[in-house]
């Protein structure tokens, strides 16, 4: 497809990204006829996987892989012909499509990127975040694919208790300790092992130390001229982040990655050579069409910051019970985002987080990283990542910060329009320049 | 020959944009095709009546009528109706007897059904609320290329790299074949690429059937070769189409009424004969049906008028002093734009988009030249906008938003905000000091609500769009029109008038609902100021005068398709504009 492109990485650790973390990329290697093999879904522990040293794969990043080799049309339609509704997650129907097409040819799909998805043995899934989540690998399991789910459901407080008091505390730890409980002896069931708490602790201390690491990056990003975009941070930062957690190769990529950045800021090499405009990215990107941000980068923008995929600053947690860790993490997480309001993370709060904190986090971020405006990709079939930018964009504005809401899907590129995108993007960047003229004469 | 067959019956289908019929006396005697109309069950009625009396059979020969199709209900000449499905299946069945799997595309449905060995419908799917995957999809195309339907089937399979198009929404996927066209692509290759996303949405549409041979393609569409090249590719199995694929649900009706006449059901004839009586007498009076007996309507139908249009219109006086003249020029999806401005004279052309787009940019910059009386050599700079100003060579390349804010801001000083009513979406532009942009607000990635839709009902009712408003004015109570899929309101309007709803009150219901849902949009902004509308959908005065419910006074410019254009040549050699 002519237009849709793949991201031109600017930093050299992203570009060698699927050399550092091969336990990722070359994960093909790992796996054995009829041995486990987890099928996961983002907002599992990773850590928790380690220590039972369970291979796994992750649907939601295979699909935004074959979004990448243009092959997640494909699949989705054979979702939708299955009678799963477009109106559902791109994820979803990419998943469920490939595995039909992969049931009905006994074999791997030959379109399928990197060949394909190993076959699990388990389904692991989470409804954090959004609703389809928790129906997905329920219908896999009862339509393609007979083998045991296991579901997780963090709960987070709505916005009018407090997280502080002892007794909202105490319900939601216990139902927090409870769920991983369950998913232990789930594991254990499966796997036929123990759980090794030695391990457990060493991949929660490597995780803390790379969410240290990102959060230190995350800062870095503030200079001008931007050392680091969007393009680079989703080709390089998602994985690690979300699918290798508490993996040692995933820290020590970190470290090598916040070093090129450091050493960038240090010799002030930005992504592009003429910055001119700064803005926060807002929902998730086409993954189809990475490309899309050097082509904003080539009018003369960069993307300093996302809210997606946000994780803020480590939290310090008491490794000394490694289980009872993993749920002191969550709380404080989950206290974390309701102390700064559900405009920084939609995807992780209910609908009632909006009435409450306002876009503190926001505002600071223009500050922060001199943000000229924001860019939000109001996506299609992700609800959970979409609502709220009216909202954000209206608080913006009373600041004289304006936004763009562009309207496509993650990963099914028949949302996606380059023309009257790109069309839009240019007048935005009209208004942007108006407002800083009035800045200035202000 | 089995008892009642060779007596004389009647299948008709009433499609949502095409009535078949077709006369049986043991074999196929005749049959006719028009489009349905309004009054669909007269049209149908005068159609069956004319088409027996070429074969020389009168009223009174028919023993037996079955009604199909979208519009089956309520035709009085008819004995019985019977689903469009029970009688594609006979239809197919009677051609091909091991058929297993029939594709009908139609102009506003698509549907697959599955046969059991020996005929029996066991399955059957239709799309959904998305005109995606319908015949429509291939008659927008080819109207916007200016190709009739069997040309773009023809040229489809010469492509040597069949490009792609994503765009699900029929009337995005046109705007998508313009930036196609617009960067070079071979139309071969564009062709190619718009048959196969039809044949990727039809086979998400038959897949849960799952397809076996032998596959049967009907409906017009099956006179595509391109479609039927596409869809054997994605099925992964041969296609075969019947001679006559358009008639297949109404042989099957026509093959039915005999069935009924074989089992011994006589129905009275009474009601049957006076109105095809009727009918006939009427017809009688008329002489438009072909030399091969069928009323060609698919290649009438899709092929675009001629358009071009010039004039020029005054711009209010300004303190700025008047450089030299200046060229803007909007290549749009639908209509290339040229704008020429002389200090406070501004000449225009409009020219349809087609075919090379430099050229046609050239064509429409030379109008308006020639309007003025003013050499090429004249000009200053020159500017271009719209979905293929990449490919214009004419200097610099704008934004529309910016070009629409400050042609906008150059005709009313004090307008807050810019309205930008287009055939694919909707713009809301709030304007700043000096036509800044403040902000805007797009319409998203279906085209409901877009102005398309007026287009789609003008074609329907036989109007322009400048008449719809007259019409609609005269409304003392507007129907209620839900303003849905742009391509599915020719439906919606067809069942509304067959409900009885007036043309007045349908436009009326229409423009009100749309006003609505554009207005929606524009009052988020909230500044001062008038409201400028602009684009193909400030011609339509019914739309217009519904738009003055806003809470700012509406104004439209003298040529308002024209304004980004103006933009474009009052930036055309301004280097901070974008």
């Amino acid at each position: 497809m002519s237009e849709l492109r793949r991201a031109q990485k600017s930093l050299e650790t992203v570009r060698r990204a699927k050399e550092m973390l091969g336990t990722f990329y070359r994960r093909q290697e790992r796996r054995r006829e009829g041995a486990p093999l987890a099928w996961c879904m983002a907002g599992v522990s990773s850590e928790l996987l380690y220590a039972f040293d369970l291979p796994w794969e992750w649907p939601e990043n295979f699909g935004t892989l074959c979004a990448a080799k243009q092959v997640a049309t494909r699949f989705c339609e054979q979702a939708e012909a299955d009678g799963f509704s477009q109106d559902l997650c791109s994820y979803l129907r990419n998943n469920v499509g490939y595995v039909s097409r992969a049931v009905e040819l006994g074999a791997t799909p030959p379109e399928a990127p990197g060949g394909g998805m190993g076959t699990p043995t388990m389904l692991l899934g989470s409804g954090s975040i959004c609703d389809p989540r928790i129906k997905w690998f329920q219908a896999l399991s009862s339509t393609y694919l007979p083998i045991p789910v296991f579901h997780i459901d963090p709960m987070s407080p709505p916005h009018d208790v407090d997280p502080r008091d002892p007794r909202i505390a105490a319900h939601y730890t216990e139902l927090l300790r409870e769920t991983v409980q369950d998913q232990v002896a789930f594991l254990e069931r499966q796997t036929g092992r123990r759980l090794d708490l030695g391990r457990l602790r060493a991949a929660l201390a490597n995780a803390q130390e790379m969410i240290a690491l990102l959060w230190e990056i995350q800062e870095l990003r503030r200079a001008v001229p931007c050392p680091m975009g969007s393009e680079d941070f989703f080709t390089g930062a998602v994985v690690p982040l979300l699918f290798m957690l508490g993996e040692p190769e995933a820290t020590e990529y970190f470290r090598c990655l916040r070093d090129e950045v450091r050493d960038r800021v240090a010799r002030g090499v930005g992504v592009i050579p003429d910055e001119r405009y700064r803005f926060l990215w807002m929902g998730l990107p086409p993954w189809y069409n990475l490309g899309f941000f050097n082509a904003v980068g080539e009018l003369g923008a960069v993307f300093p910051i996302e809210t997606v995929y946000y994780v803020g600053a480590p939290v310090e947690i008491d490794l000394s019970d490694p289980l009872e860790a993993l749920v002191e993490r969550s709380w404080k997480r989950a206290t974390w985002i309701h102390d700064w309001g559900a405009e920084v993370i939609p995807e992780n709060c209910s609908p009632s987080g909006f009435s409450a904190p306002g876009t503190r986090l926001i505002r600071q971020w223009v500050k922060d990283y001199r943000l000229d405006g924001a860019v939000m990709h109001r996506t299609r079939s992700c609800r959970a990542v979409s609502w709220g930018q009216v909202h954000i964009k209206n608080q913006l504005a009373e600041e004289g910060v304006p936004s763009l809401i562009f309207e496509s899907d993650m990963a099914d590129p028949r949302s996606w329009s380059q023309s009257v995108i790109m069309g839009q993007v240019r007048g935005f960047l009209g208004a942007v320049e108006a407002s800083k003229r009035e800045a200035a004469r202000a | 020959m089995r008892p009642g067959s060779d007596r004389c019956v009647a299948g008709v289908d009433v499609g949502s944009t095409l009535t078949k019929v077709v006369v049986r006396n043991g074999d196929v005697l005749a049959s006719a095709t028009d489009r349905t109309q309004v009054d669909y069950a007269g049209a149908a009625a005068r159609l069956l009546a004319g088409t027996l009396g070429r074969t020389g059979l009168v009223p009174a020969d028919l023993a037996y009528v079955v009604a199909t199709g979208y519009g089956r209900r309520r035709l009085p000449f008819a004995d019985r109706e019977i689903t469009e499905i029970t009688c594609h299946a006979r239809g197919v069945r009677e051609i091909f007897p091991e058929a297993r799997t029939v594709i009908d595309i139609g102009g506003q449905d698509a549907k697959g059904i599955k046969l059991a060995p020996g005929g029996k419908v066991v399955n059957f799917a239709m799309n959904d609320k998305c005109a995606a995957g319908t015949g429509r999809f291939l008659e927008v195309m080819a109207a916007s290329l200016g190709l009739t339907l069997d040309e773009l089937g023809a040229r489809s399979l010469g492509a040597a790299a069949p490009a792609s198009i994503s765009s699900v929404c029929t009337v995005f996927a046109e705007q998508e074949l313009t930036q196609r066209l617009a960067e070079g692509v071979p139309l071969e290759d564009v062709l190619a690429g718009l048959h196969a996303a039809l044949a990727s949405r039809i086979h998400r549409m038959v897949r849960g059937l799952h397809v076996e041979q032998q596959v049967i393609l009907t409906g017009g569409c099956a006179l595509n070769l391109g479609l039927v090249r596409a869809l054997e590719e994605r099925l992964g199995t041969s296609v075969l189409t019947p001679p006559d694929p358009l008639f297949t649900g109404a042989l099957g009706a026509a093959l039915l009424a005999a069935e009924a006449l074989e089992r011994g059901e006589t129905p009275p004839n009474g009601p049957r004969l006076a109105e095809l009586s009727a009918a006939a007498a009427e017809e009688a009076s008329r002489d438009t049906i072909e030399g091969d007996g069928r009323r060609r309507v698919f290649s009438v139908r899709s092929k675009p008028k001629p358009y071009r249009a010039a004039g020029e219109f005054n711009l209010p006086a300004s303190d700025t002093a008047a450089g030299l003249p200046r060229g803007g020029v909007d290549a749009g999806a639908l209509f290339t734009k040229a704008v020429v401005v002389d200090g406070e004279r501004a000449a225009f052309a409009i020219l349809r988009s087609e075919g090379d787009y430099r050229r046609v940019a050239e064509d429409a910059l030379a109008g308006a030249l020639d309007v003025l009386g003013t050499p090429r050599e004249a000009l200053a700079a020159v500017a271009g906008t719209g979905l293929g100003a990449a490919k214009l060579a004419l200097g610099r390349e704008l934004s529309e938003i910016t070009c629409l804010a400050t042609g906008i801001a150059r005709l009313f000083p004090d307008a807050a905000q810019v309205i930008d009513i287009g055939g694919h979406g909707t713009r809301v532009i709030r304007l700043g000091p000096g036509g800044a942009v403040k902000d805007f607000a797009v319409t998203g990635q279906c085209a409901a609500g877009s102005a398309r839709i007026l287009e789609v009902i003008a074609h329907l009712l036989g109007l322009d769009l400048a008449e719809l408003g007259e019409v609609s004015l005269r409304s003392t109570s507007p129907a209620e029109f839900v303003v849905g899929c742009a391509v599915f309101a020719e439906t919606e309007a067809i069942s509304s008038l067959t409900r009885g709803t007036s043309r007045e009150d349908l436009l009326a219901g229409l423009h009100q609902s749309l006003a609505a849902r554009i207005l929606a949009m524009a009052r988020a902004g909230g500044a001062p100021g008038p409201w400028a509308v602009t684009g193909g959908g400030a011609k339509d005065a019914g739309l217009v005068a519904r738009l003055r419910a806003a809470p700012q006074a509406i104004v439209v410019p003298p040529e308002p398709m024209v304004v980004a254009a103006l933009g474009a040549a009052l930036l055309a050699g301004d280097t901070r504009a974008r």
